[in-house]
This record gives C-alpha cells, sequence and structure tokens, in this order.
C-alpha cells in the first residue's frame, strides 16, 4: 500500500517537473484511460510474472527424469492443473516453462532486428544517396519474402535449436523494422530543428541519434510490440512443425504439435497451450495498438 | 568574441562579405529525375555587413532571400562564390580586383597592362602584413608576380604568346584558391568551419519547428555546449558553469529558470523565439542571421521580439542580417537595406535614403504595396501588374522589364549591374533618377 | 443614422464554447455584430481572439467539440441556429459564402479550375447547359480580371500562382451573389505586391455583386484600406467598433491604442516598439471583469470585477471599457 502511496507521489512530482519525467507521466496517464493498453499489459504481466516465477514455484518438474506410466494423460485436477500429457508430464507447468522459452526467444529475436533495422533503416534514411539505395535494395529483398517463410527455411537450412529460431526470426524480422525507420528519419531530417543543430556545428552522427531517433521512437513502440507477437506465432509454428526448439525442452509448439494425436480422449494437453499462446498474442497485439494511440496523437494534438 | 557595443559601432571593419555567391538548384523531370536544368535560386550576389551593422534583406516569395542566409552558413552551401569572414579590407579588395581580371581576361585576349595589373593585385595582396597566409606561400606567389612581370614586359606582345598567358592564368587561379583556402567560409575544411560555426547563428522563421520537441529548453539552449565545449575554460565543475551560462541566456531573452526543464509545446510562438534566440546566443557568435524571425508572430508580440533584439545588438555588439518580406519591420531595424529579385540584389541603401530616394521601380512599388495602417493615406495601393515570376526561367535582360513601366529596348537585352550612386546607395538599373 | 438601414447579420450575445477534457475553452464570450448591406467590415485581432471562430459560428461549422452555447444570429431575420443542416447547407456557399487564407488547399488538386466553379455554379443556379455553364464560367473569371479565361479554365490548380488560385477563389465565392462574403485572412499568404492587387479586387468585386464583405484580419493596414467599419476583438469580445477613419485619428480602447502602436510604421523609426506588457488570457479560465485588465495601463479597480458593457461613446463608435461609463464627450487615449 505504502509502495503504491510512493509511486503516485513521484508521478505527481513528476507531472510538474516538466520535461522527460512530464513525458513519462503524459503517457502513463493516457495509458491508464487507454482500456487496450490495460488489458494487454495486464495479460503480458500475468504471464510474463508466472513464466518467471515458474523455477520457485511448487510444481512438478516439466521434464522429469522418471516419467511414471502411470500418471498417463490424467484430466484437470488439483494435482495438476492443467492435467498431464501423453507422457506424464504436468502440463500446466510445461506451460509455464514453455512460456519462459516462447518470451525469450521473441524477446531476443525483435530486440536484435530491432537493432540491425533501426541502425540500417536510419542510416539509409539520413544518408540518402547510394547508401540508401544499397539499403533501400536490401530491404526489399528481404522484405519480399514472408518472415514465416524465411524463418522457416533458415531454421531448416541452419538445423533445428534454440538460438537458430532466434536467428532465423531476426534476420526475417529486421526489414520492417529498417523500413519505418528509413521512412521516419526521411521526414525527421528535413525537419527545422535539426538544420539549427547543424547550424550549432553538430555532426551527421549526433543529429541521428540525439535527434532523429528519439522523434521517430513511437512507432517503433507500436511496432516492437507486435512484432514481438508476431514472433511469438512463429517460433510456436517453427517448434510445431519440428525445426524449432527441440525436446526436452517445453515449447507450446511442441505441445501442440505432440498433443494433436489425443484431441478427442485427452483434450487438455493442446487446449491449454493453446489458449495460453493465444492470450499471449492477444496480450501483445493489444499492447501494440493501445500504445499506437496513446503515443500518436499526442504527438499531434499539442496544444499552441 | 563580442566586443563592447561602444567601439563596435565605430569600427569600419567588414565582417561578413560575399562575393559573387551563386546557388544553384537542379530541375529533375521525367522518370529518370533526369536534371533538365537549373533553378537560379541566387545568382551572383555580392554583399558586405559591417561588424555591429544590421542589414535587412528585403524580397518577395521565390527571390532567394531565404537562401542567401541558408548559404552564408552554408546550411545550403553555395554552388560558386565566396563567403569571407573578418577579413581585413585590404586583403578583400584586392581580392575583388583580381575576381574581377579574372572575369573580364580570358586567354587570348590578354594584353601586357593586364597582366602587369594581375601583378601588381598579386603584390598589394601578398606585401601587406594583414594577409594571414604562410610567409613561405606568400612569397612564392610574389615570386610569381615577378614572373608575370618579366613575362609582360618582354618585347613579343604578350597577345601572341598563348602559353605564356595560360601560365599567368594558372597562377591566377592559385592566388585565388589561397585566400580562399584562408578566408573563406566555404572553402573551409569541416573542422575549421566547425568551429567558425559557433560565431555565426540563425533564428528561424518557424518557432513550432525549429525547437525539438523531446528537448527540455535546458537542453535546446545547452547544445552549443555539448557540441564546442563548456562555456570558458572550466577549471571548476564543468556542469556548474554550463548551467550558470544557461541560465544567464534565460534571462537575457526574458524567459525564468523554472522555463527551463519544460518542453517546446508548452510555450507560445514568441516565447518560442525566445528560447531559439537564446540557442543562437549560447555560443557568443559575433554574426546572426534573422531569418523572418518575427513573420509567424502576432503584432504585439512582434513589438516584443524586435525590442528585445535591438537591446541585445546593443548589449553584445551584434552584428544581424535581417531577412524578410515585411518592409515596415525591416526599415524599423536595419541600417541598410538589400532589396532583391529572382535571385539578384537590385538596390542597396542605408534606411534613411531608402525611403526617401528608392530608384529602382520594383522598390518604389513595394514601398507603395505596404498596407498603411492610417485611412488618411487614401491612396490607391495598384500593386504591381503581373505575376511574381518563377525563378526557373528569369526574363532577359533586366529580369524585372515584363512587370516594368519605365522598361525599354535596353532593359529587354542586357542586365544591368550595381551602380554606386553616392552615399552608399546602389542601384541596378537603367532607369534610375528616372522617376 | 444606423437604424435605417437593413441589416445582413445581426449577431446578439453569441457565445462559442469548446468542451475539452482538460476544461472548457470560451472561444466568443458574448459578441454582438450587425453587418448592414452594401458595407465591408474589419473584424481585427490577434490569434486567438476569436475572429475566425465568429465566422465559422455563423456559418454553423464550429469543430467538435465546440458548439455555441448561447446568443443569437440573425441572417436577414432569419434565426441561423435554429435552422436545420440541410437548411444551413442551402444558405453556406449561396447567401453567404467563405474564401480562406489558403487557397491551395480550398482548391481539388485533381480537378481543373472549370470542372470546380462549374460544379458550384451549376448546383446553386441550376445551370446544367454546357455551353451555357462555360459561358457562366468565363464571365465569373472575367470580374476576377484573369486574363484569357478560356486557358485558365482548363487549368489545374497547382499551375497557377497563389495570387491567381486567390482570384478564382474570390470568383468562386461571388458567383453565387452571396449576400455576405467572409474572408478570413484573404492576404496573408500573397505577396506584398499582389496583396494590393487582391484586395483592390475584393473590394470591387464585393460592391460590383452588391454583396457585404465581412474581412478578418490581423493586419491594421489592411482593414484601413479595404473596410467601411472596423471591430477589434480580444479574447473572445469585441472590444471595439467604429467607422475606419473614426478609429484610426481616435481609438478608445486601450487594446486598440496598443495595437496601432506596436506597428512598426513605414518612415518613423523609433528605437524600440510600444509594447502591451502581458500575454493574452487563458481562455480556459472563466473571468469575471474585463479580459484585457491584466495588461492595461489604465485598469483600476471596477475593472477586474465587473465586465464592461458596450457604450456608444461617438455615433457609430463603440466601445466596452469602464473608461467610458455611459456616453458623452471623451477625449480617447492615445
Amino acid at each position: 500500500m505504502s509502495a503504491r502511496k510512493s509511486l503516485n507521489d513521484i508521478l505527481i512530482s513528476w507531472r510538474t517537473s516538466g520535461g522527460i519525467k512530464q513525458t513519462i507521466v503524459d503517457i502513463v496517464s493516457r495509458s491508464k484511460r487507454n482500456s487496450m493498453v490495460v488489458v494487454g499489459l495486464t495479460i503480458i504481466i500475468i504471464i510474463v510474472a508466472l513464466a518467471l516465477l515458474a523455477p520457485v514455484l511448487p510444481m512438478a518438474s516439466p521434464t522429469p527424469t522418471q516419467l511414471n506410466p502411470e500418471d498417463k494423460l490424467m484430466s484437470v485436477s488439483w494435482r495438476h492443473f492443467f492435467g498431464t500429457d501423453e507422457l506424464g508430464r504436468d502440463v500446466f507447468s510445461r506451460v509455464l516453462w514453455g512460456a519462459r522459452v516462447s518470451l525469450l526467444v521473441a524477446t531476443l529475436s525483435i530486440l536484435f532486428s530491432l537493432m540491425i533495422g533501426v541502425v540500417l533503416g536510419l542510416t539509409a534514411g539520413f544518408f540518402g544517396g547510394v547508401v540508401d539505395y544499397i539499403i533501400t535494395g536490401t530491404i526489399d529483398l528481404f522484405w519480399t519474402f514472408p518472415s514465416f517463410l524465411l524463418a522457416l527455411a533458415l531454421a531448416a537450412t541452419l538445423g533445428p535449436s534454440l538460438e537458430n529460431v532466434i536467428l532465423a526470426i531476426s534476420i526475417s524480422y529486421w526489414a520492417g523494422f529498417a523500413r519505418l525507420m528509413r521512412g521516419q528519419a526521411l521526414t525527421t531530417r528535413e525537419r527545422q530543428y535539426v538544420e539549427a543543430s547543424r547550424a550549432l556545428g553538430a555532426g551527421n552522427l549526433r543529429i541521428m541519434f540525439t535527434h532523429v531517433l528519439p522523434n521517430c521512437m513511437a512507432p517503433l513502440i507500436v511496432w516492437a510490440s507486435v512484432g514481438v507477437a508476431d514472433a511469438i506465432t512463429i517460433e510456436s509454428s517453427l517448434t510445431f512443425l519440428g525445426v524449432g526448439t527441440q525436446p526436452p525442452t517445453p515449447s507450446w509448439g511442441y505441445m501442440l504439435n505432440r498433443g494433436m494425436p489425443y484431441l478427442e480422449e485427452a483434450p487438455w494437453i493442446t487446449t491449454f497451450p493453446g489458449v495460453i499462446l493465444l492470450l499471449t498474442i492477444l496480450g501483445f497485439n493489444l499492447l501494440g495498438d493501445g500504445m499506437r494511440d496513446v503515443l500518436d496523437p499526442r504527438m499531434k494534438g499539442l496544444r499552441r | 568574441m563580442s566586443a563592447s557595443a561602444s567601439d563596435v559601432k565605430s569600427s569600419q571593419l567588414v565582417l561578413l562579405e560575399t562575393v559573387g555567391m551563386e546557388k544553384l538548384f537542379p530541375v529533375k523531370k521525367g522518370v529518370f529525375s533526369r536534371v533538365v536544368g537549373h533553378v537560379h535560386a541566387v545568382d551572383g550576389v555580392s554583399i558586405s555587413i559591417r561588424r555591429g551593422e544590421t542589414l535587412g534583406l528585403v524580397g518577395e516569395s521565390g527571390c532567394g532571400k531565404t537562401t542567401v542566409g541558408r548559404a552564408i552558413l552554408m546550411l545550403t552551401p553555395p554552388s560558386d562564390g565566396h563567403i569571407f569572414f573578418e577579413t581585413p579590407k585590404i586583403v578583400l579588395d584586392a581580392f575583388k580586383s583580381l575576381i574581377t581580371l579574372r572575369n573580364e581576361i580570358k586567354p587570348g585576349i590578354m594584353t601586357s597592362k593586364d597582366a602587369i595589373r594581375i601583378a601588381d593585385a598579386i603584390s598589394i595582396l601578398f606585401g601587406t602584413t594583414e594577409c594571414r597566409i604562410a610567409d613561405e606561400k606568400k612569397k612564392h606567389l610574389c615570386n610569381d608576380a615577378e614572373t608575370i612581370r618579366k613575362l609582360a614586359s618582354s618585347k613579343t606582345n604578350l597577345k601572341d604568346r598563348l602559353r605564356d598567358q595560360k601560365a599567368i592564368l594558372d597562377v591566377l587561379e592559385d592566388v585565388v584558391d589561397e585566400v580562399a583556402k584562408k578566408y573563406c567560409i566555404n572553402h573551409k575544411r569541416r573542422r575549421e568551419l566547425k568551429r567558425l560555426r559557433a560565431r555565426m547563428q540563425i533564428v528561424f522563421q518557424d518557432p513550432y519547428s525549429s525547437l525539438d520537441p523531446r528537448f527540455t529548453v535546458e537542453k535546446i539552449v545547452g547544445e552549443g555546449f555539448k557540441i564546442h565545449g563548456p562555456p570558458s575554460s572550466a577549471v571548476r565543475d564543468v556542469k556548474f558553469v554550463e548551467r550558470e551560462r544557461i541560465h544567464q541566456l534565460i534571462e537575457q531573452v526574458g524567459l525564468s529558470h523554472d522555463h527551463l526543464s519544460r518542453l517546446p509545446h508548452e510555450f507560445s510562438g514568441g516565447q518560442k523565439q525566445r528560447i531559439a534566440l537564446a540557442r543562437a546566443l549560447a555560443l557568443e557568435p559575433d554574426f546572426i542571421v534573422l531569418d523572418e524571425p518575427t513573420s509567424a508572430l502576432d503584432v504585439s508580440v512582434q513589438a516584443q521580439a524586435l525590442n528585445l533584439l535591438k537591446r541585445l545588438q546593443d548589449k553584445f555588439g551584434l552584428t544581424y542580417l535581417f531577412i524578410s518580406h515585411d518592409l515596415s519591420v525591416v526599415e524599423h531595424m536595419s541600417d541598410r537595406i538589400a532589396v532583391m529579385y529572382l535571385g539578384k540584389i537590385i538596390e542597396l541603401a542605408p534606411a534613411n535614403e531608402f525611403l526617401s530616394n528608392a530608384q529602382h521601380p520594383y522598390t518604389q512599388a513595394l514601398i507603395a504595396s505596404i498596407p498603411i495602417p492610417d485611412p488618411k493615406f487614401k491612396k490607391v495601393r495598384k500593386g504591381i501588374e503581373g505575376e511574381v515570376p518563377s525563378p526557373i526561367n528569369p526574363p532577359k535582360g533586366c529580369r524585372f522589364h515584363p512587370r516594368c513601366g519605365l522598361a525599354d529596348n535596353a532593359c529587354r537585352t542586357k542586365e544591368p549591374q550595381l551602380v554606386d550612386i553616392g552615399k552608399g546607395h546602389l542601384v541596378a538599373c537603367f532607369k534610375y533618377g528616372a522617376r | 443614422m444606423t437604424s435605417e438601414r437593413k441589416s445582413v447579420v445581426d449577431i446578439r450575445g453569441l457565445r462559442t464554447q469548446f468542451f475539452l477534457q482538460e476544461g472548457t475553452v470560451t472561444a466568443l464570450d458574448g459578441v454582438d455584430l450587425t453587418i448592414y448591406e452594401n458595407e465591408s467590415v474589419g473584424i481585427v485581432g490577434e490569434t486567438g481572439c476569436g475572429k475566425s471562430m465568429t465566422a465559422f459560428s455563423i456559418l454553423r461549422l464550429v469543430p467538435h467539440p465546440g458548439k455555441i452555447t448561447a446568443g443569437s444570429i440573425k441572417f436577414k431575420g432569419v434565426e441561423l441556429t435554429k435552422l436545420s443542416s440541410e437548411q444551413m447547407r442551402g444558405i453556406r456557399g449561396r447567401q453567404i459564402s467563405m474564401i480562406f487564407q489558403d487557397p491551395s488547399t480550398s482548391l481539388d488538386p485533381v480537378f481543373s479550375i472549370g470542372d470546380q466553379l462549374g460544379e458550384v455554379i451549376s448546383l446553386h443556379q441550376n445551370i446544367y447547359d454546357k455551353a451555357a455553364l462555360d459561358k457562366k464560367i468565363v464571365q465569373v473569371l472575367k470580374m476576377v480580371r484573369i486574363a484569357a479565361p478560356e486557358n485558365v479554365m482548363k487549368q489545374y490548380p497547382h499551375e497557377l500562382s497563389g495570387g491567381m488560385k486567390q482570384r478564382v477563389m474570390i470568383a468562386l465565392a461571388l458567383s453565387c451573389t452571396p449576400s455576405l462574403l467572409i474572408a478570413d485572412e484573404p492576404t496573408t499568404a500573397l505577396d506584398v505586391t499582389i496583396q494590393a492587387q487582391i484586395l483592390n479586387l475584393l473590394k470591387e468585386a464585393v460592391r460590383g455583386v452588391g454583396s457585404s464583405m465581412m474581412l478578418i484580419t490581423h493586419n491594421l493596414g489592411v482593414v484601413a484600406e479595404t473596410c467601411d467599419r472596423v471591430c477589434i476583438m480580444y479574447a473572445g469580445r469585441i472590444v471595439e467598433e467604429a467607422p475606419t477613419p473614426e478609429l484610426f485619428s481616435r481609438p478608445l480602447h486601450p487594446y486598440t491604442a496598443g495595437l496601432l502602436n506596436a506597428f512598426p510604421k513605414l518612415g518613423e523609426r523609433k528605437d524600440e516598439l510600444t509594447v502591451i506588457k502581458g500575454t493574452v488570457p487563458n481562455l480556459m479560465k472563466p473571468f469575471t471583469g474585463c479580459s484585457f485588465v491584466d495588461r492595461c495601463e489604465l485598469a483600476s479597480g471596477v475593472c477586474a470585477k465587473t465586465r464592461p458593457s458596450r457604450v456608444e461613446v461617438f455615433p457609430g463608435h463603440f466601445v466596452s471599457c469602464h473608461i467610458y461609463p455611459g456616453g458623452g464627450e471623451q477625449n480617447g487615449v492615445r
């Protein structure tokens, strides 16, 4: 209770201090009013929390060394919240541990792809000319491939493993970020405050990272959120097809795949991972869409 | 740095001078964006600005005045010409005569007299102690001048010796390059240019877009220090010195300390311009280009801003280039006024001469077009016939002739040059004095 | 002397407010204005004073979340605030038309000038025969002194200069002989030499068609040349209203005097321009007294408490200021 109070106090004091702190407070208060952000963020926080707590929760191990054949295909109960799968493993535990994998893969992939995309996109948009030509060509090349197919091809070529999934998604996804940042850079570099900075003597690097990049953040945040959702989908699909993370590492896609033959007699093996997967993707999509509303009109509707 | 006000106005040192400045923009057409022509946005502009004065630059849209301001600051670097900064007058005059010689004397028609004129100009240029070019270079080029004289005085007519003529012109080019490298802003290397930038600043027209919406006022004003280093050689806490200086600047432009942590969108247009002004002043510049600084402001706010500009100029001995389309404002602020039309300067006069004795028909029309807030002046404002032409295809001869009531054949075929008609008043018109 | 003239627009107590999340902005706070037949009235004020909003209120084009919350707007006797949107549409463009500051945004770039003019004329005047329509278009273009109207008809907006486009807008606006033409900063975006042409044209064209004009601007010089009467607006209220020569020679309201002094005048090389101290008030905060009280040199106790009422100090010269409690001989402020 007191933690919440002091958090509120901090926010209130920030509200009047202007500058970046004021910006954050504005965003927070707008987000609070936006139902999509609230719902999305709630879902994400719950799932992330559970995923992080998985190692310390009192539940069965997702990858037991000793398999008891009697535990096979047990239905939902207090001991096994989500039942057990065809090998007798606790589905609930596997779902939580699978969340760790999916979230890790998704966030890392998007992070890498963001870094590559932002740097290349900014450079292309900012400098123009030959540099732009080359980078845009590369972007177009990667852009023409649907990210999933590209990831599939890469994963199949490189061999199925967690690291390769991250690599595959990063490579197939960076083009989107690059294209986005290039467009943002093209408009921002013409702004007068960039010219003013030049008049002060600023060099290209400084302008790119202190003026252009921060002003392009809004769409980036939106894209990143939606990208994570996308990445989770891709990862699950890859694992479902067998080219992703390999057993015994638990993964939702794998669980879906494995549970298919048992759909009638033991639907919980596929249903629970499926639903959680759905919720996670929904959560990130909602967050992304909501943030788009929170951030964008704020930029345009500033009172003069 | 900046001198104090009293000794600034009296000295006649040329702070900034452009010689034949040109800026061309390519015109692209077609699917492949082929360059089909050029817009001569600035076409041979030569102006000089004395330390401590305000030079007003007026004209309508498309005349190139904004481009001039940007070109001087190398934001849109000129395509041709030279921009001199803090150059001794003697060097400038010698340079200008060399340029004139270069334009006039072509190989094949050079006479001995011409060659001697070149040699003399070079000697003057490098003979003076004020010229800061390295001594060995000076000596080398003075020797070249001697060689020229020898070539000129030999028995055979210089006109027939093409190779010698070419050699002389090569020397001329070398001299021009040397001087340019030393004194011209647009021939400097990046690092030197960066240092120079601290001494020339700009305030833009649109206060809403010239401030980064993500930077606090403190960051905006202090950005110069991040680029060039702290204000003075700070022995103690650098951050402290910077903050002090920023506080000082904010006060000088009439804002208060609690504005420092706010974002631009929380301020009105007039306040934003003050912030932009504080930013420009941070690096203690000698010269500020004011590009329509008050055009976007309301009348009463404009008055405050103009008063502030004048006060700061007196206090810090600043030199202004005041660009505007509003003649009343320019006339209020400037010591001298230049009028531009389609990329050229067509008239330049001291402010008090300007109104009473404007010579160019365009200037006269401009003055007559201004709405006077006094209905007693019930004149019928005629305006000028025709539209403001586009700079892509300027008319032949005098550029104003299609809209000029006094135009005759000479005006249609030849382009008038700027002529000095006394009292520092220059005009480019064959028909001046005709009113 | 004013009672015999017929009024085209009669506004009484107009109040337009914007209901935002952060509060309510009172853009217009009790505006009284009458425009008579065959006259040009200038509305002068600075940014945010409400002059454009007055025009939008007349045309019932107040953008969301704004609303007209009080007052009446009578157009030739008809109460506009009570009309349906269909009836208003019949009035807009035909009986009251408006031209804006930037002609580029008012003209559709993908249609030729002839098409756009034709559309308006045919709709409002029911001329559908192509030959007759073309003839009318040429006639209208000639009225705004466009040379070679047959060629211009076929051109597209981007091929015309700013001045030409504004002439087309004037032609568009006057083509249906409206009773009132509202011009919102019509020459602010144009070069000074073209400004003069356009303002002359506007004056003559409006007189030629027999309309009245409401000219909105921040430039006192423009108003001095073009208008018969001037209203000065400040913070959503009209503070002074007078025939043009009267206003300039004898400004009564301190704000008017301040405005006149703040203009750098050609030939008068003062060192410092007289400045009106302070800034425009925040329209979200309701204030009881005179809206100018914080910036007025002559403010006294009563100015902060009660709102000054509109008083006719000289014939046709109205002012809202406590210095003039109720008519009688005053000397004005300078």
